[in-house]
């Protein structure tokens, strides 16, 4: 039930990369996931923006994902609407963060550039056209 | 066992974004529908796929468990524990047909493809245990 699955099936269901900007632009929140050390992944909801190509996430600056960054840049970015099934889109970002000025105070912010994007589009499926089509 | 208001929000949440590795070291996550059981979650997905192998290979993952918006909910759950893929399949094909939790509804006919697909032993149950805990708030601060 997720985009493996449906990607597992040999349908294209991914964005194009302005549909996945233009999607980024949308949001205001991303799932932000670091690594941290030998054990899993890290993974905190940020407040985000999209602008100049490039995602500013923030978190409160006390979150265990700030000092994880500080020693492994890496970055995951994870924006998703989930209203319903057929509507589920996301777009991944893999990039290397860096510290930016705080958006606001008590914050840390960082840039996420888009090295790499997974994007996926349920809508594109071709059972949701049968959902989703006008009936005559 | 999880305390019981953990337990009790990932009954309430199917949102679950599962975390691993992947291959070249770079942390990444999957949008999935979780369910909650027996102390841990738990996520039907195809045995071949990526997601399977890394979280297999490196035998922990976390989760984090989000709030569907609207819920009034207004923090998220991280999770981390031990994990791997279930290999009772005639109990997966059973729970792979029940209805999720409270939150996103998966359409009739693509359940009943993924039960099939669990059958014939081509999807598979994956499971994190609860091991490690954080509530995180959910609501971020306006922009």
């Amino acid at each position: 039930m997720e985009a493996a699955d449906a990607m597992s099936t040999r349908q294209n269901i991914s964005m194009s990369r302005q549909e996945a900007e233009q999607f980024l632009a949308s949001q205001d929140r991303v799932i932000l996931v670091a690594n941290s050390g030998d054990g899993p992944p890290l993974g905190t909801p940020a407040r985000a923006r999209f602008e100049s190509g490039t995602l500013v996430v923030s978190v409160p600056e006390a979150d265990p994902i700030v000092a994880a960054l500080a020693e492994d840049a890496r970055a995951c970015c994870i924006a998703e609407q989930f209203p319903s099934y057929y509507e589920i889109k996301s777009v991944i970002v893999h990039g290397t963060s860096r510290p930016c000025e705080p958006v606001h105070h008590g914050e840390a912010s960082f840039t996420v550039p888009l090295e790499q994007l997974t994007t996926f589009d349920f809508g594109r499926l071709p059972e949701a056209g049968e959902v989703t089509r006008p009936r005559p | 066992m999880p305390e019981p208001d953990v337990v009790e929000f990932i009954g309430r949440h199917n949102q679950v974004f599962l975390l691993t590795h992947r291959d070249d070291g770079w942390p990444t996550g999957y949008p999935m529908v979780g369910n909650s059981r027996d102390g841990g979650v738990e996520f039907s997905t195809y045995r071949a796929s990526a997601k399977v192998a890394r979280v297999v290979r490196e035998g922990h993952a976390s989760c984090l468990v989000v709030p569907r918006d609207g819920s009034g909910d207004d923090r998220c759950l991280w999770i981390a524990g031990a994990a791997g893929i279930r290999d009772d399949t005639e109990a997966s094909a059973a729970r792979t047909s029940e209805p999720g939790a409270a939150g996103l509804a998966v359409p009739a006919d693509i359940a009943a493809k993924a039960a099939l697909r669990m059958h014939e032993g081509k999807r598979c149950l994956m499971r994190v245990e609860i091991r490690a805990t954080r509530w995180i708030g959910w609501k971020p601060p306006t922009r």
